[in-house]
This record gives C-alpha cells, sequence and structure tokens, in this order.
C-alpha cells in the first residue's frame, strides 16, 4: 500500500522516532508503513489520519 | 500519546526476553550436569531433571508480558515467524525421523536432543520475517 505518510511526517519536521511515540507504536512500524512493506490496521490508519488531519484515503491509497 | 508507547519503542525481543531466555538455557545446562552426576537421590534426580521446565514456564510468561506491549507490525512479525518455524521443524524433524527408519534405527540420532532445533529455527524464521519487514 502506498502512503505519503514520510511527506506529511517530514513537513512537520518530525523524525520517525516522534510519529512512533505520537502513536503509541514502534520505530520499526513507521519505517515499515512508509517504504510500503506494511498496510497498518483500519484503528492506526485512522490514528494517522487523525494526527495529520486529513482522511484516511487522502494519505493511503492501495 | 498512548501511555503504552515507552513500553512499545523496543521490538518484542527486547533485554528481558533475551535475560529470560539465557537464564533458562542457565537452568538447563544446570540441570543435565546435576543430573549426570548421577550421585544425587532419586528425588534430587528427578527435581532436577524437571527444573528447566519451570524456568522455561517463566520465559514464556516474559514472552507474553512482552508480546501484550507489542504493536501490531510486532506481533505480525512473530505470527509469521511462528507461521514459518512450524512447517519448517515439521521437515526437520519429519527428515531426521525417516533417516532414523531408513537405516533401521543404526544412525542413533541424538532425537531426546532434537527440541533444540526448534528454537533454532524459530529463531531463524523470526530473522528472515524482521529483515522482510526493516
Amino acid at each position: 500500500m502506498r502512503s505519503d505518510v514520510r511527506e506529511r511526517r517530514q513537513q512537520r519536521e518530525w523524525s520517525q522516532a516522534d510519529l512512533a511515540e505520537k502513536l503509541g507504536v514502534s520505530r520499526q512500524t513507521i519505517n515499515a508503513i512508509e517504504t510500503g512493506k506494511y498496510s497498518p490496521s483500519l484503528e492506526l490508519a485512522f490514528k494517522i489520519a487523525r494526527l495529520f488531519k486529513v482522511r484516511v484515503e487522502d494519505i493511503f491509497e492501495p | 500519546m498512548d501511555p503504552r508507547s515507552a513500553s512499545i519503542v523496543a521490538p518484542a525481543s527486547s533485554g528481558r526476553v533475551i535475560a529470560a531466555g539465557t537464564a533458562w538455557l542457565a537452568v538447563y545446562v544446570a540441570a543435565r550436569w546435576a543430573v549426570a552426576l548421577g550421585d544425587l537421590a532419586d528425588v534430587a534426580r528427578l527435581a532436577a531433571a524437571f527444573m528447566p521446565l519451570f524456568a522455561f514456564y517463566w520465559f514464556v510468561a516474559v514472552v507474553r508480558r512482552e508480546l501484550r506491549n507489542a504493536d501490531e507490525l510486532q506481533r505480525q512479525v512473530q505470527l509469521e515467524a511462528l507461521a514459518l518455524a512450524f512447517p519448517t521443524s515439521m521437515v526437520v524433524l519429519m527428515t531426521l525421523g525417516l533417516m532414523e527408519i531408513f537405516h533401521g534405527g543404526r544412525l542413533d540420532l541424538p532425537l531426546k536432543d532434537a527440541w533444540v532445533a526448534l528454537p533454532m529455527i524459530y529463531g531463524v524464521c523470526l530473522a528472515a520475517v524482521r529483515y522482510r519487514y526493516r
């Protein structure tokens, strides 16, 4: 699954560790989502969307 | 912020799991040594022989606690590692068993220690799955 989590994170000048802490997941999970190796659960996808104040479909693309 | 996030930052195979695994291994080696001594009373030998089971139960409890704190990717990694390790272990143990049968039991393979292969296979599978999600 493609996403623009990395771009949005970098726009806010957050490190992967910063974003991981805000979402309550590991830095490895953030890295795997950004590189498209892991598709997050709906719960985590909504958490990410809420954090960036956008809709899920604005961030993730199948 | 999720109150569990502080414990989520480290992967599931944290220092506590490694320490518990090392402690269990030490108990296992000590138990084998104690049983091999031969000059212990039967009850003491029996207790020593089964001591690794209690140590392993503690190890499992530590792993369970770590998994409860793990995030969704770490849980998926563990699940995939187990899904890969189970059939791989079956193949290894079946191969050893079939070789033993083919040679009419003359190979005298150390099957009582065959379980040692299981955590090793699991470790390899875990490393392979982690590498995939790296």
